[in-house]
């Protein structure tokens, strides 16, 4: 697998899940109680940063794309244009 | 390509004019054949290698028969396998919406549908290709729109699975599934999902990406440990694979797939499927906590005489042949009992037996247990409530949470029928006890 530039998402849902994985297993094993409302806004939170971050970041790929290599409405591009 | 970076042009040769050899005017000649522009209508005769028509108003001429300027024309000719720039395609590419060329009768393009409209995805699709076409037509993630689509559904309690199921019904299929040359799915379609969004109708279309297999390793890997922990669970009951701790390792090792997808390979589709994982962890969890908190947690999932979860308004009767029988048990899951003691008099008890002791157990999980007391039975009462009140007559109504009363209610006559010790449980709900003269 080739290294790539950071997935934003991807990282927000990993630490949210591995948090999560590892809290449920020590409130599991130790017969903890996990206050559902902590669970439910801890996760809208981490998604949903995730996603605007992973939003914003392409954004921003697509913007330096655009100033390398201008796109062009016409299909196929022209190169003597 | 020289230093510059620029194409060589090699001198013009009338024998390099061959059918696959396109021929140019040179950068100081008017253009006497002009390459086909998506605005004017064109023969397609440029597009011939991408099997499609790309703005579907093109007259195509059949295939094989792509116009050459004459041999000798004023211009140079690429080298064979140049490639212009701006028509890096990859191959087998296709617009999404538009049928590919020679689908249609005499290899005319028809008039391509209206783009504007809104399909069901048939290449990328989960269960109705709603995410999917919607992604398409917003040009966005399809994998962030089912995680917000989870997230919601559960968020309303389900309602969002009501809308999209209207979707589902509502949104007209894909007309056609994308493919490309030879009828094998199109380059960016073949790995299962639609072309990247953010390139759609741009001219610089990104190369497909590399497929990863990240996603399939990682949920590989976290059921085979779960499986083991759940195997040990069976050697060793009662220790570690409880499904809260199962639930959560798999959590945590897709949480830990999708921290290496953020910078190798791509997995985030393990989200879509770690939400309800973490929500039934959560459930398994908090029912642990619950079994610990609450000793007595059978009574609120038990079974009747046939097995089967006992569920119902309940009318236990004891008679003086059932107290024959002594001890007693009688559980309900969710519903009202009433355990009547009444036929429990003198007349009813065995000759030469007064005062013969019965004991009784008596559940219910979630609901109200009434008992029925005639006045010459001598009543030794042990009630416990996890969640409700206890009502008995000449003691102090208790209610709140795991509340108990122990008191014993004397029989009216001087020799007691029957002595009845009763052991009374409820979940949530109440027990009243009502004496009969």
């Amino acid at each position: 697998m080739k290294r790539h530039d950071p997935d934003w998402f991807s990282l927000a849902a990993g630490l949210l899940f591995t948090v999560l994985g590892v809290v449920f297993v020590v409130a599991a094993a130790n017969g903890w109680a996990v206050d559902g409302r902590w669970v439910a806004s801890g996760t809208l939170i981490a998604l949903g940063a995730g996603g605007i971050a992973a939003s914003v970041a392409a954004s921003r790929r697509e913007q330096r794309r655009e100033a390398v290599a201008p796109a062009s409405d016409d299909w196929p591009g022209d190169p003597f244009a | 390509m020289n230093a510059e970076g620029t194409p060589t042009t090699p001198a013009p040769d009338p024998s390099t004019a061959e059918s696959d050899t396109t021929v140019l005017p040179g950068p100081d000649e008017q253009a006497t054949t002009a390459l086909p522009r998506p605005d004017a209508q064109q023969p397609a005769h440029a597009e011939a290698g991408y099997g499609q028509a790309p703005y579907g108003q093109a007259t195509v001429p059949p295939a094989g028969q792509a116009t050459v300027p004459p041999a000798g024309q004023a211009g140079y000719a690429l080298p064979p396998g140049y490639q212009q720039p701006g028509y890096a395609l990859p191959p087998g590419y296709q617009q999404p919406g538009y049928p590919p060329l020679g689908s249609q009768p005499g290899g005319y393009a028809q008039p391509a549908p209206n783009p504007q409209r809104v399909t069901r995805s048939r290449s990328d699709r989960v269960i109705g290709g709603v995410c999917g076409g919607l992604a398409r037509a917003w040009n966005t993630d399809p994998t962030l729109l089912r995680i917000l689509t989870v997230v919601l559904t559960i968020v309303t309690g389900g309602a969002l699975l009501l809308g999209y199921l209207i979707a589902w019904i509502v949104m007209p299929e894909d007309p056609w599934p994308p493919q490309g040359p030879g009828g094998q799915p199109a380059a960016g379609y073949a790995a299962g999902g639609n072309p990247p969004y953010g390139t759609q109708g741009s001219a610089q279309m990104a190369a497909p990406r590399e497929r990863s297999y990240l996603g399939w390793l990682v949920l590989s890997i976290a059921l085979v440990v779960a499986g083991l922990i759940t195997l040990f669970g069976v050697a060793l009951p009662d220790t570690v694979a409880t499904p809260g701790i199962v639930g959560g390792v798999l959590l945590a090792i897709l949480g830990i797939g999708l921290l290496v997808g953020t910078w190798y390979g791509r997995a985030r589709w393990l989200a879509v499927l770690a939400v309800p994982v973490a929500l039934f962890t959560f459930v398994a969890v908090a029912a642990g906590a619950f079994v610990q908190s609450n000793p007595n947690w059978d009574r609120w999932v038990v079974e009747g005489s046939d097995g089967r979860l006992a569920i119902g308004d309940q009318a236990w009767r004891v008679t003086s042949a059932d107290a024959a029988e002594s001890p007693l048990d009688y559980r309900v899951s969710a519903g009202d009992a009433v355990l009547d003691l009444r036929p429990l008099t003198a007349a009813g008890a065995e000759a030469g037996r007064p005062g013969q002791r019965v004991e009784i157990d008596a559940s219910v999980g979630v609901g109200q247990l009434q008992v029925l007391v005639p006045a010459d039975v001598r009543l030794e009462l042990e009630a416990t409530v996890d969640v409700g009140d206890i009502s008995v007559p000449g003691a102090p109504n208790v209610g709140g949470t795991q509340q108990s009363l122990q008191t014993t209610l004397e029989a009216t006559t001087p020799r007691p029928a029957y002595i009845v010790s009763l052991d009374a449980a409820v979940g949530a709900g109440s027990i009243t006890v009502e004496v009969f003269a």
